[in-house]
């Protein structure tokens, strides 16, 4: 508390009240993070409330999926779907999400490619009553594709649309592939369409029904729809009861599918595809190359697997473990020799220290041909700690660009001359001690003791949290490891990324639950399957209209 | 009011200044220029935005007698430098990818370069749509030769309002043909509409149904996408619709191009497709990238080396830069043949068409140091080459008379946003009295 009435000024309100849905980039005119709600305080208690949402879209990586879960076909036209927005961090944010023409003309086209690809046998095995394509086929087909695709009942109305959608076609084969079509764009299979019912007393929360906990297990393990067992479940109406649910969860993590969903969880999280937006300047660095590149995103991938699936690491073992995944192309940069075109494990030599003192991050928070304090501090205070810094003030005549080069100075010197005092100090000193301590790694990730010929000064602070004494990379990952403030981003962070919307102070007692388990030294699986057993997860609140929508 | 004192200079090699500093307007060619001034327009005026990734650098200009010889712009110079006008040295507010991005024709920055959303739109090509409601079938085009992984980088087109939602570029060249001439051009007579259409307006019309069916469950925050999904199903409706009782013709128009297309093709055919629009009369105003914020596509068309434009292209080698530069620019002089080809009215539909060419990033020299005075007068040096202090721009067109071609002209800082604030000027909005966040004048130094 001490902290937050210190920090004044730096604490912007990003993206919206916490206890409101705000559309995508409110806020983003100068938050570059996009629009993440401000501070949560999970001590607080909230018992059965959940933060609201409108209607999720199924990614166009949900999309194509699904598609092939259902049909067997994948059609082309899934890659013109627009990309993701990343707000918010992830790529499946509802609050970042929109629809535009071209979702509409694709969905149209995508609808046209599957029945192209599905021949009159391939139709056949869709459903038990299409030996021969007419009426009868049309029916069975509804009936089986269509609970499946939707993640629930067809309702009569769409039944009874479908039907004479299919008396509209020329031939009986014209109608099975409008019917298909409709499958394939309406807003129950396009949508995730959650109502629930009411909960007594509680107004705009509703409770899930199995089908609606069904479609959130399986977009969230794999990115598609459910599938039969997990349709059976639903249908017995077994998944209400945590246990139940629990045990859906552990089997469906079992999935190599959910091994790449961790993969993308944690990669967007700790922001590591920043790495290929970056390029360290050729003539400063010619070591960098497109090879290297791969070799540090291989590292990365390697690292967090083995975290999460075979050693089955904590929350705080992603920040100090002291061993990595190396190949010979990032051995010259480690300063390891010996080691083959795969990554190896290694044990890392004392400067490096987790996942923050992998190449691949200290370089993509550098600039081209110098490091960034700024840039590496701010990451790791906004990303890692999820502490807010509010923009830069709208001063006029406020100078914004990068310190200026000087060869009688350090990339720290330089910095703290610009950022360290007067009005961008009064933010920039919470953030700009941590990028200080990484120091002693170059843009591209090497251990250095001088720069621009001059001795490095890799000492560093915390002062939010009056960590102070910090000398190096490694020191800095294992304060990082040790702050419970990093065990709470990483439970907000991954219900965003789980429930696919904005979390708020509603969701402290469900963020709380998973929190408690990092704090007790759970693997980062069992803490994920536990989002599961939270009241956020089998919940929904309605959005709030804050009037400001466009 | 439309003067901004100059704040920033180059250093020693600052870019194409005259001995004394000053606008160097170059002679002009009096004799090339368009036939009329006209108070009154007797024809359709048409506005092409063409969206170039990157950075310009040295070799943009024409030398000081408006010799195109030593510049990448040659190619499209080569023929047409009495109708275009090249600007250098505007000033911006955003910098980087994200804000050179999002400022392009909103006038107002946001977001980061992951997340390069305008603070508020419409965008200039948008408003311009609007303003041309009902006189033509389309509202407008926009296609983008290529994206990377996320939306917004995509998206060079908002809606009005705060934090506007994005209208993503079409990205495939059979969708930006199909979204023009239908799905089977030349087949489909008045009140006989193709089997094919038939089908999908009765899709159209069983999802249209369903969509209010399950939004009517839904309270009205919680609808918010599938309510604005509901709407473009309509629009979809509505276009078939006049498809089908007045099938938009245009004899002559290219053929439907093929698929899998690589980018030369790809940006051939979107220039075809908006080429046949302007022709018809389809639409006014489209908007055509050559690839998103911080375009990665191979150019190893251009250049073997050219494997990757961002990485190998715009931070790799500055000669690569010209490459795809006099390259690009070669591609509009492409469009330009082809508008100049086609009768209308009283000239050729080149004569009636401005195409604006707007970087993402700014001017840099060759060694990517810019040496530039900061807020407080301090000189100042960067390696950074993703700043926007010195925006260049390449006009082709007149514009009915409105703009003074045949020049180079060295804007002295004028602010960006202002000539965003001509150009719809130039189109005939001239009641439009701002535009973007420090558009306030029109720009009088380029107008006849």
């Amino acid at each position: 508390m001490g902290a937050a009435l210190l920090l004044g000024g730096c604490t912007g309100q990003i993206g919206g009240h916490p206890a409101t849905i705000q559309p995508s980039g409110t806020g983003g005119s100068s938050n570059p993070s996009g629009g993440p709600p401000g501070s949560i305080d999970i001590d607080t208690p909230t018992a059965d409330s959940v933060g609201p949402a409108w209607q999720r879209r199924l990614t166009k990586t949900e999309v194509g999926n699904s598609i092939q879960a259902l049909t067997g076909v994948m059609p082309a036209a899934v890659a013109d779907l627009p990309a993701e927005s990343v707000d918010y961090d992830f790529d499946r944010v509802t609050q970042s999400q929109t629809v535009a023409d071209q979702h509409i003309a694709t969905y149209l086209t995508i609808g046209d490619q599957v029945v192209s690809a599905l021949t009159d046998a391939k139709i056949g095995t869709l459903a038990p009553s299409c030996t021969t394509i007419d009426r009868t086929c049309a029916s069975s087909l509804i009936d089986t594709l269509g609970p499946r695709a939707f993640r629930g009942p067809v309702d009569p109305d769409q039944k009874t649309t479908m039907l004479s959608l299919f008396d509209g076609g020329a031939t009986p084969r014209e109608g099975i592939d409008q019917i298909i079509r409709f499958i394939l764009q309406s807003p129950t299979f396009i949508y995730v369409i959650e109502r629930g019912t009411p909960v007594a007393g509680q107004q705009g929360i509703y409770a899930l029904t199995d089908y609606e906990i069904a479609a959130r297990l399986s977009f969230l393990s794999c990115e598609t729809v459910p599938d039969q067992p997990l349709m059976d479940a639903a249908a017995a109406g077994q998944l209400h009861a945590p246990d139940q649910i629990a045990a859906q969860a552990t089997r469906l993590f079992a999935q190599p599918c959910a091994h790449q969903m961790t993969g993308r969880f944690l990669s967007q999280w700790l922001k590591l595809d920043r790495l290929t937006t970056v390029t360290p300047d050729a003539a400063t660095f010619p070591q960098f190359t497109a090879d290297l590149r791969a070799a540090m995103q291989a590292e990365d991938s390697a690292f967090l697997e083995d975290v999460v699936w075979t050693s089955g690491g904590t929350v705080n073992t992603l920040f100090n473990a002291n061993y990595s995944f190396i190949d010979q192309r990032l051995g010259s940069i480690y300063g390891i020799s010996g080691l083959g075109s795969t990554p190896t494990k290694v044990t890392l030599p004392p400067e490096r220290l987790g996942i923050l003192t992998h190449a691949s991050v200290l370089t993509a928070f550098s600039n081209p041909a110098s490091t960034s304090p700024v840039r590496r501090g701010g990451y790791v205070y906004r990303k890692i700690l999820c502490q807010d810094i509010a923009p830069p003030p709208a001063t006029a005549g406020l100078d914004l660009s990068p310190p200026m080069d000087d060869p009688t100075k350090t990339t720290r010197e330089r910095y703290e001359l610009r950022t360290g005092s007067g009005v961008c100090g009064t933010c920039h000193t919470l953030f700009n001690p941590i990028g200080y301590s990484m120091e002693n790694f170059d843009a591209i990730g090497r251990v250095r003791t001088t720069d621009n010929n001059l001795p490095i000064d890799a000492t560093g602070a915390m002062p939010t949290f009056n960590v102070t004494g910090l000398d190096g990379g490694a020191s800095l990952s294992a304060a990082v490891a040790g702050r419970d403030e990093t065990l709470i981003c990483f439970g907000r962070k991954w219900l965003r990324y789980g429930l696919g919307r904005s979390e708020t102070q509603a969701d402290a007692t469900s963020i709380k639950a998973v929190v408690e388990l990092t704090r007790n030294s759970a693997s980062i699986r069992d803490a994920m399957v536990a989002l599961t057993q939270t009241y956020a997860f089998t919940h929904r609140a309605e959005a709030v209209d804050t009037g400001a929508m466009p | 009011m439309s003067w901004s004192k100059p704040k920033m200079k180059m250093n020693r090699r600052r870019f194409l200044k005259g001995a004394a500093g000053a606008s160097l307007a170059l002679p002009l060619f009096s004799s090339l220029q368009p036939r009329s001034s006209k108070a009154a327009t007797t024809y359709k005026k048409r506005i092409l935005f063409i969206y170039m990734p990157h950075q310009e650098t040295t070799g943009f200009a024409p030398d000081a007698s408006y010799s195109f010889s030593g510049s990448y712009l040659a190619p499209l110079a080569a023929k047409y430098a009495s109708q275009m006008l090249v600007l250098n040295d505007m000033k911006t507010v955003g910098q980087g990818h994200g804000g050179g991005h999002s400022e392009w024709l909103t006038g107002f920055p946001g977001g980061d370069d992951a997340r390069p959303q305008p603070t508020q739109g419409p965008s200039l090509d948008v408003y311009m749509a609007k303003r041309l409601d009902g006189q033509t079938p389309l509202h407008q085009l926009n296609f983008m030769a290529s994206w990377r992984t996320s939306l917004n980088v995509g998206v060079t087109s908002w809606n009005e309002g705060a934090n506007p939602t994005a209208i993503p570029g079409i990205n495939d060249p059979v969708m930006a043909f199909t979204s023009v001439y239908g799905t089977n051009p030349g087949t489909t007579t008045p009140g006989q509409p193709d089997h094919s259409l038939v089908l999908r307006g009765s899709l159209l019309d069983a999802l249209d149904k369903d969509y209010a069916r399950v939004n009517a469950k839904l309270s009205t925050a919680d609808r918010r996408l599938l309510d604005q999904h509901l709407s473009l199903v309509r629009d979809q409706e509505k276009t078939l619709q006049r498809m089908i009782q007045t099938p938009f013709s245009c004899s002559g128009a290219a053929g439907k191009p093929g698929t899998n297309l690589n980018l030369q093709d790809q940006i051939k055919s979107f220039m075809d497709t908006i080429i046949g629009a302007f022709r018809c009369d389809a639409t006014r105003v489209a908007t055509l990238a050559f690839g998103c914020c911080g375009d990665d596509s191979s150019y190893t068309f251009v250049d073997p080396a050219a494997k990757n434009y961002h990485d190998d292209v715009a931070h790799g080698s500055p000669a690569l830069v010209k490459k795809v530069r006099q390259w690009q620019y070669g591609q509009i002089a492409y469009l330009c043949d082809q508008l100049a080809a086609v009768s209308d009215g009283d000239g050729t539909l080149l004569d009636h068409t401005l195409i604006a060419c707007l970087p993402e990033l700014g001017w840099f020299p060759d060694n990517n140091m810019l040496t530039y005075l900061d807020s407080t007068g301090r000189s100042q040096t960067t390696d950074n080459n993703h700043l926007r202090f010195q925006v260049p721009t390449v006009l082709v067109g007149s514009s009915g008379g409105f703009f003074k071609t045949g020049r180079f002209v060295d804007m002295q800082q004028a602010h960006y946003h202002n000539l965003l604030l001509t150009l719809a000027h130039a189109m005939d909005f001239t009641d439009l009295t701002s535009f973007g966040s420090m558009g306030t004048a029109r720009l009088t130094q380029l107008t006849a």
